[in-house]
């Protein structure tokens, strides 16, 4: 056989042996992409990608206006809420970085508002200690670069209209919740 | 669905129809080439009618230019031209991408730098004012790629342009090899463009940019453009009509592709600049085909770039586009000729003195280096682990040369290194490769280096470095497989063609 005496063919055969079986050997044994993916529109994508900046454009897929305060500084104590992300998206003329969140650590848990949560509506990757029920944002004024975070209102009552606050529930964890939500379970603790 | 289908379907014909009035006559360069054209011109016409304040006849002259440019080829090709045998297979391409994103629904793998892309693609969609675009991060993710995303029914995304540009990266990887290669016998080029298909499509990386929404498939493929047409033209020592759009367009797609773009265009048309029988006007051409795009992406994001620079809006452009033409004085002629082992030089000392001077603080970047490309025990489980997704696929270039190495010294520096038994022109897409590898890693350096140390990225397939090598995979690829099939000594096993051995004999 011609092609067993040229050495360097068959090297050249080991050499791709080996690479094939080491990429499906360490490979993660799934394809880079997922298929029946069906969202294509631009603002429903992020929301449904729970990306880590998409706080403004949520509030905005659900309401026609929208007034947000108290997010803060990401680089102090606030959180992401992105002024490109408002102004591409247009979602309001507010400046709500101007007020720190409102902190109510201890006043108010996670599970009371649970039942308030729309966003994320479903479960997110998990990383580190975070809950997997929340999705993240930017805080890059605490010791850790992302924090867990969410969105509440009450949907019992739909309206086109809605004013959002920034609020610290734990050490870090940010949220948005609507004011006249966040009155009601502040006054019922 | 039916609007994304008539974009792509437009795009395709157009694409093959521009590159067939400009003399191309096979597909595999008709394709990627007339792809690159239609996308140079959507940067300029979105430029033209933009600033103009025109926005509602931005897409509409768009498509009406497409269209014309099927029209005019239609009208000028003749019976027996194969105009239409060439626009058929890329229309297929374009059905083909569109099934697979809106019908199949493939998805590429979630990511912030493909959220905000489609952020910015968003803003094109409605025409906003690209103004508040001027911050750091947006104008990170690229200028062409999001506006070509744009194209799609309003407020979603072409979706399928990315896997389409992904098949104009391999036309064109495809044509490079078939040019480089083909005074050799044919059947080396299928057995070894089989065994690289087989181990680039087992690694995970390169399946990734199929559908991955980013700017590297773009950046790959006008850096593959550039590349072919400057090695093509260093080996035939003159800048034909179809080398100097291939050269033009690419370089114009690698400078508004990403932001690193202008230095990795730079660096892959100097081995062209440096040649002593190129004229003035076509190195204007070039350095302008990189300064110009770089410009209008600049001034329309009113960018923060040029706000630090406290330089009038009007005239930073003529800034950049002038002081870009200077390498074209004859004075500099001394510094362009040798601009090639400057530059190489002087990219490999950086990386070199780095490596010295900042041990400490590349350390966990030469780590991840090492583990996204070929992979490292990770120290908690004790597995093997390749994180970047490359799986050994980078053993590849080594493994391909070593094999067609000289052992015996020749002359120079390429003899040196025992390159010689290589062609010219393979030489010069090496050298090409190895210059856009060094400032790949100087660019991550800078770009680190803005905010803390410089460093060579951290391990995980989403590092900007590792996702970075998507631009240049396709380019080592030709580098390994023309290496393989020039290599005489390769193929001393495979039975000489009947047609030769006739030759052969009646000799």
């Amino acid at each position: 056989m011609k092609l067993l005496k040229s050495w360097r063919f068959l090297a050249l055969a080991v050499v791709c042996a080996v690479v094939i079986a080491n990429n499906l050997l360490f490979s993660p044994g799934k394809l880079p992409f997922t298929t029946s993916y069906d969202k294509f529109k631009v603002n429903e994508m992020l929301e449904d990608q729970s990306w880590v900046e998409v706080a403004p454009l949520v509030l905005k897929n659900h309401f026609r206006n929208v007034h947000v305060s108290n997010t803060g500084v990401v680089t102090k104590n606030g959180f992401g809420f992105q002024r490109e992300i408002v102004r591409i998206f247009n979602v309001t003329k507010d400046d709500p970085t101007k007020q720190d969140p409102i902190d109510i650590r201890g006043k108010i848990t996670l599970a009371e508002l649970e039942s308030y949560k729309q966003y994320p509506k479903k479960p997110t990757v998990a990383f580190g200690t975070m809950r997997n029920d929340l999705a993240k944002t930017h805080c890059a004024g605490r010791s850790t670069k992302y924090c867990s975070f969410a969105i509440y209102w009450d949907a019992s009552f739909p309206t086109t209209s809605a004013s959002f606050v920034g609020v610290r529930i734990t050490d870090n964890t940010y949220a948005l919740i609507e004011e006249g939500l966040l009155q009601k379970v502040l006054g019922n603790n | 669905m039916i609007a994304e289908f008539f974009v792509l379907i437009l795009l395709a014909a157009a694409a093959v129809a521009g590159a067939w009035l400009i003399g191309v006559r096979s597909f595999w360069l008709a394709f990627p080439l007339g792809l690159a054209m239609t996308m140079v011109l959507r940067v300029l016409s979105y430029a033209l009618f933009h600033e103009a304040h025109l926005y509602a006849l931005v897409n509409p002259v768009y498509f009406c230019l497409l269209g014309g440019v099927v029209i005019w080829a239609a009208w000028r090709a003749k019976l027996g031209e194969r105009l239409w045998q060439m626009i058929a297979p890329a229309v297929g391409v374009a059905v083909l991408a569109v099934v697979s994103t809106r019908v199949i629904g493939a998805q590429g793998t979630p990511h912030g730098d493909s959220h905000w892309i489609l952020a910015v693609a968003h803003l094109f969609d409605i025409n906003g004012n690209l103004y508040i675009l001027g911050g750091h991060t947006p104008i990170k993710r690229g200028f062409m790629y999001p506006m070509m995303l744009a194209l799609g029914p309003k407020d979603e995304y072409l979706s399928s342009f990315t896997p389409f540009i992904f098949a104009a990266l391999g036309a064109a990887a495809v044509w490079l090899i078939i040019e480089l290669s083909k005074k050799y016998d044919a059947r080396r080029l299928w057995i070894v463009s089989g065994l690289l298909a087989v181990t680039t499509f087992t690694a995970i990386m390169p399946l990734r940019s199929i559908f991955y929404i980013n700017g590297h498939t773009t950046m790959g493929l006008g850096i593959m453009l550039t590349a072919a047409g400057v090695v093509i033209a260093a080996r035939d020592g003159k800048l034909n009509m179809i080398l100097r759009v291939m050269v033009l367009s690419g370089v114009f797609i690698i400078a508004s592709a990403r932001v690193e773009g202008i230095v990795l265009a730079a660096v892959a048309v100097l081995p062209l600049l440096s040649r002593r029988w190129i004229l003035r006007r076509d190195i204007m051409l070039i350095v302008s085909a990189a300064t110009i795009p770089l410009a209008i992406w600049l001034v329309s994001y009113h960018s923060y770039l040029i706000r630090g620079l406290k330089l009038p809006y009007w005239a930073f452009p003529i800034v950049l586009i002038g002081g870009g033409l200077i390498a074209a004085v004859k004075w500099l002629d001394w510094l362009r000729f040798r601009s090639v082992a400057i530059g190489v030089g002087a990219f490999a000392g950086i990386f070199i003195a780095a490596e010295i001077f900042l041990r400490q603080g590349l350390r966990q970047g030469n780590y991840a280096l090492i583990t996204n490309l070929l992979g490292s025990v990770d120290p908690e489980t004790g597995r093997f682990i390749q994180e970047g997704g490359w799986g050994l696929i980078v053993i590849l270039l080594p493994v391909a040369l070593w094999l067609g190495i000289s052992f015996s010294r020749g002359n120079g520096f390429a003899g040196w290194l025992g390159l010689t038994k290589f062609s010219v022109e393979l030489r010069t897409t090496l050298v090409i490769f190895i210059s856009l590898v060094l400032s790949s890693m100087f660019a991550k350096m800078l770009d680190s280096g803005q905010f803390g140390s410089p460093t060579l990225g951290r391990p995980g397939w989403s590092d900007s470095l590792n996702r970075m090598w998507i631009h240049v995979f396709a380019l080592m690829l030709v580098i390994a497989a023309v290496a393989l099939i020039e290599n005489e000594k390769l193929w001393s096993w495979l039975p000489l063609k009947k047609s030769n051995e006739t030759a052969k004999v009646a000799k």
